[in-house]
């Protein structure tokens, strides 16, 4: 470790502390800061070194492919980069453990190994991977994206701490120390006006981006099926769960709402999006003024690549539970996620007060010039005008339960406003967003503001789950209506709807639905909070494991003092098998007097003693013991599991035969 | 006809070098040079008195191998194109065809090479490093398998042209036979009391399974250090004092080379210290200029390189 003392312990406690993964954090600095605290040093072969390089490069493919498989492109490359530093300990440890021994370019890439192994090329000097392991556990950190100040400051102190070791000697500290917060001021100054500049033009971009492609839940307008010939049929798969926490559950669940009518498209006009800022945990978020509270409800469901709009529930005024990266409302009411999870589980608090949607404009009143004239008509057969609001409501409730009925198929085809105009003079009878369409549009040649909304209806409850499950064929629509001050769900499609659409279902609806809430279970605990728990059994679980593996590393033989490295100094080249038993049996061939001359190989030494050994020494079994040894010394490919015993059985069988007392003896009085 | 596996590569080796045996007597450690360089890619420079076998040694080789062999007796009068070929003009095709020199073969023996002049030696130089020869602008490629064997008798002898520099470093390995010991010498005169025992040689491997074993031996792996090691020798020489132009970069890929062809030859898939030292001097020593001051003291090249390999330490 090149490093001033604790920084990278310091710089992986930061990355902890900032991705929630602070056990695991503690462990790995405790063993990368444990070469200063023990006086032991474990030398690592190459070939060791390559394979922890390795190991870090399938847990990385690893990461890769089950982040990727479960949580789509984005969110795997955050998540990779968050875990990046865990990623690399084992091979940033090994040179922390072994004291320092550079760790070569050839060993980070396979390529560079193979290559330097065909061409029988020299490898590349070592470097220390110390100060680039910092640098990664503040990118990683960085991943997190948890939004505060601290991140700023703990940065800018790593890299002071970083660069007071090497900080010129000719300049005073405290001079030294105004730069680094000069610069970190200017640093602080430039990273806003950044994020504003990026706000600015994202706001343009996303506008215009989201009008030309639409989107699952388009919050700018929605097609509907009106004057369209055919069945309209729609999944029974699952889509959201819900369980209400506090008080009843909202019948309706709303996405998104529209405010003008053309040709059997809604479009959401005037409905710009405004950044809703996160609260300190960056899961929480303040829709609007929280008045009072009348009830709490979860929603769970996939969130198509991380983004979407949110299904909520009237009176929504706070968001919990919901790690996203940018969070939208509209003036209309629709909530957007720009960035998240895949899988979200959000709480929402529900109280009274104003809601989500902006108060009535223009645009509420506004009828279809071509289908004005009908309109008009029935709103005078109804004689709306002349009732106060809730009497209207009703009025229009029962025409439409009473005069109509629901029909998921639509016999003919009628183009353009003449579809509407069918529905409310000659067939009676449509599906969903027939209804909604013709309501809205009746309340607003009654003179009341009415939007149309999009959502689901939450009707199903499964005692299996023992919660709500929402299907996709429980996709609704329905009006919103004005009323004294506030805007009112008005649902005036027959009842009979629910029942009509579930008996679209198939026999396989149970099994399928078992099926999903399997998925379900998995997705929440694979995105449960922070992931923080199950990380936490992990880093507990890695305690133990870590040392049970620096006690093997100690018990092996390869231990040595700090600072006693046999490396000469003039040969950079790393010394595969420096650990061989063999040297043992030549330390003690040595002390009986049978120095090997440092330009004489191995062979020619032993057969020097075998020609002037006395009875007592057997160099018999030192031949093979050479083959083995050379072979995990010179051979690029290393020693065999089986080779490596024997070479560490065969040094230990000949070292206990031939042990000081025994030996020496034999030799008498033999010049040492 | 019939298709023949080979045989293993280091099966190859054996049988040739026994068959060698059986005319040389006592030179195993020649007959073991002679095959490294031969399947290593090199080129073999013999230097010896007159009289010890070396052409007996080439000529029981290109026997064993079954290759094709030419000998060239190089004399003072001896031009470039005696040994490389010649255009001679054809009188009924109108035009100049090119006659094949005794150089287009697999086994050349240029026997006292140091008799010819330096311009002749020369003519060797491309033929050895790039295995192409040029006459009159046109190339012609030269076989596959081409193996140089020279033979010179120690410089000092009158009527003889030193080889220049180059055309040494041409030469992977430089070694001697010497006489043999004394019990070697009895038995070679009872075996050529009746006949010569040359004549008895017959052919032990074919062309392909010498390529085969070319190949087997650039497949053998060397370690980082023992690579080192080789590159730390060569460079010792080049600031050794009395030496004034020390081993080439060629000198390290040659020594390289023939290291792994004795670790193949031993049946060791990888390159050992030992094998580097067996050869260091049979490739290293030739290319030593050694300044005449040091040689007058009696310093010789190889006596500098075998101070080398006792100062350097050996990996172990």
């Amino acid at each position: 470790m090149n490093t001033p003392p604790g920084l990278v312990g310091a710089a992986v406690l930061f990355w902890g502390w900032q991705t929630a993964l602070l056990p695991l954090a503690v462990v790995a600095a405790l063993i990368l800061e444990a070469s200063r605290l023990v006086p032991w040093r474990w030398h690592f072969a190459r070939a060791e070194f390559d394979r922890l390089a390795d190991l870090s490069t399938l847990l990385l493919l690893g990461a890769v492919v089950y982040l990727g498989l479960t949580a789509g492109a984005n969110r795997a490359v955050i998540g990779v980069l968050q875990w990046l530093p865990l990623i690399c300990l084992p091979l940033v440890a090994s040179q922390a453990l072994s004291g320092g021994e550079p760790i070569e370019l050839a060993t980070l890439f396979w390529t560079l190994r193979r290559q330097a192994r065909r061409e029988g090329a020299a490898r590349s000097p070592g470097f220390n991977l110390a100060y680039p392991y910092v640098a990664l556990c503040v990118l990683s950190a960085s991943a997190a994206n948890v939004r505060s100040g601290a991140f700023y400051v703990a940065v800018c102190v790593l890299a002071a701490w970083a660069l007071w070791s090497v900080r010129p000697r000719h300049v005073s500290a405290a001079v030294w120390v105004g730069a680094v917060l000069g610069v970190s001021l200017l640093g602080y100054g430039g990273h806003l006006g950044l994020h504003d500049l990026q706000q600015a033009i994202e706001a343009r971009i996303t506008e215009w981006f989201e009008a030309l492609i639409g989107r699952h839940v388009d919050p700018f307008r929605t097609t509907t099926h009106i004057g369209q010939i055919g069945t309209l049929k729609l999944g029974e798969h699952i889509v959201l769960r819900v369980e209400p926490r506090e008080g009843r559950a909202q019948p309706l669940l709303r996405e998104a709402t529209y405010n003008a009518y053309h040709s059997s498209t809604w479009f959401a006009v005037d409905s710009s999006f405004a950044e809703v800022p996160p609260e300190g945990d960056g899961a929480t978020w303040k829709l609007r003024p929280a008045t009072g509270r009348s009830g709490a409800m979860t929603v769970s469901g996939a969130l198509r690549r991380g983004k979407g709009v949110l299904a909520l529930p009237g009176g929504a005024f706070e968001l919990q539970h919901l790690p996203a990266v940018g969070l939208k409302v509209s003036r209309l009411g629709a909530v957007k996620v720009d960035e998240g999870p895949a899988f979200v589980s959000y709480t929402a608090l529900l109280g009274p007060g104003s809601s989500l949607d902006g108060p009535p404009t223009e645009n509420d009143l506004k009828l279809p010039p071509r289908e004005a004239p009908l309109l008009s008509r029935v709103v005078e057969d109804l004689r709306l005008r002349s009732q106060r609001p809730p009497e209207a409501l009703a009025t229009l409730g029962s025409f439409f339960r009473t005069r109509f009925q629901y029909a998921m198929f639509v016999p003919e085809r009628t183009a353009g406003p003449a579809a509407l105009e069918d529905f409310l003079v000659r067939s009676r009878a449509g599906h969903c967003e027939y209804f909604a369409t013709a309501t809205v549009l009746l309340l607003r040649a009654a003179g009341m503001p009415a939007r149309y909304a999009v959502g689901y209806s939450t009707d199903e409850f499964s005692r299996f789950e023992n919660r709500y499950i929402v299907r996709a064929r429980h996709a609704h629509a329905w009006a919103l209506a004005y009323i004294d001050g506030a805007w009112r769900d008005v649902d005036t499609t027959p009842g009979e709807w629910r029942s009509a659409e579930a008996a679209t279902a198939s026999a396989l609806e149970p099994f399928w639905d078992l099926w999903s809430w399997a998925g379900f279970l998995f997705s929440r605990w694979r995105w449960s909070e922070g992931q923080g728990t199950w990380a936490g059994y992990l880093g507990w679980f890695l305690i133990p494991l870590s040392a049970a593996l620096i006690w093997r590393i100690y018990s092996r033989t390869r231990r040595g003092r700090a600072g006693a490295r046999t490396d000469a100094p003039e040969r950079v080249a790393a010394r595969p098998g420096a650990d061989s038993e063999f040297y043992m049996v030549e330390r003690r061939l040595a002390e009986l007097g049978f120095e090997r001359a440092p330009g004489e190989p191995l062979t020619p030494w032993i057969r020097r003693i075998e020609a002037t050994r006395p009875a007592s020494i057997t160099t018999a079994p030192i031949e093979p013991l050479v083959r083995l040894h050379y072979r995990y010394r010179f051979d690029p490919l290393g020693v065999s599991a089986s080779d490596r015993e024997a070479l560490r059985a065969t040094a230990r069988s000949w070292l206990a035969s031939h042990d000081a007392a025994g030996v020496g003896e034999a030799l008498g009085s033999k010049e040492r | 006809m019939s298709r023949r596996l080979p045989p293993p590569p280091r099966q190859t080796f054996e049988t040739v070098a026994r068959n060698i045996a059986r005319v040389m007597k006592g030179q195993s450690a020649a007959i073991r040079k002679l095959l490294a360089a031969l399947a290593s890619g090199g080129h073999v420079l013999l230097e010896d008195y007159p009289g010890t076998g070396k052409t007996t040694l080439a000529k029981a080789l290109a026997r064993s191998i079954g290759a094709q062999f030419r000998r060239v007796q190089f004399t003072p009068d001896l031009l470039p194109s005696d040994i490389l070929g010649v255009s001679i003009y054809d009188q009924r095709e109108q035009a100049f065809r090119f006659h094949r020199g005794p150089i287009f073969t697999n086994i050349l023996l240029a026997d006292e090479i140091n008799r010819a002049s330096p311009r002749t030696q020369s003519a060797l130089l491309e033929a050895m490093g790039e295995g192409q020869v040029t006459v009159d602008g046109t190339s012609h490629r030269l076989e596959t398998l081409f193996f140089v064997i020279a033979t010179q008798n120690p410089v000092e002898f009158r009527g003889t042209y030193p080889l220049p520099e180059a055309q040494m470093d041409r030469f992977a390995f430089q070694f001697g036979l010497g006489y043999v010991s004394p019990e070697d010498e009895a038995i070679i005169l009872s075996e050529q009391e009746q006949g010569h025992p040359l004549d008895g040689i017959a052919e032990c491997a074919a062309g392909e399974d010498i390529l085969a074993l070319k190949r087997a031996v650039a497949a053998v792996r060397m370690g980082d250090e023992i690579k080192r090691y080789i590159v730390d020798i060569v460079q010792a020489t080049r600031s050794a004092p009395g030496v004034q132009l020390g081993g080439s970069p060629r000198a390290s890929l040659a020594l390289m080379k023939a290291a792994q062809a004795l670790a193949l030859f031993d049946g060791v898939e990888f390159v050992t210290p030992e094998h580097v030292q067996e050869v260091a001097v049979a490739v290293i020593a030739h290319r030593l200029v050694v300044d005449p001051q040091a040689r007058f003291s009696g310093t010789t090249a190889p006596g500098i390189v075998e101070d080398i390999l006792k100062a350097i330490p050996v990996p172990a």
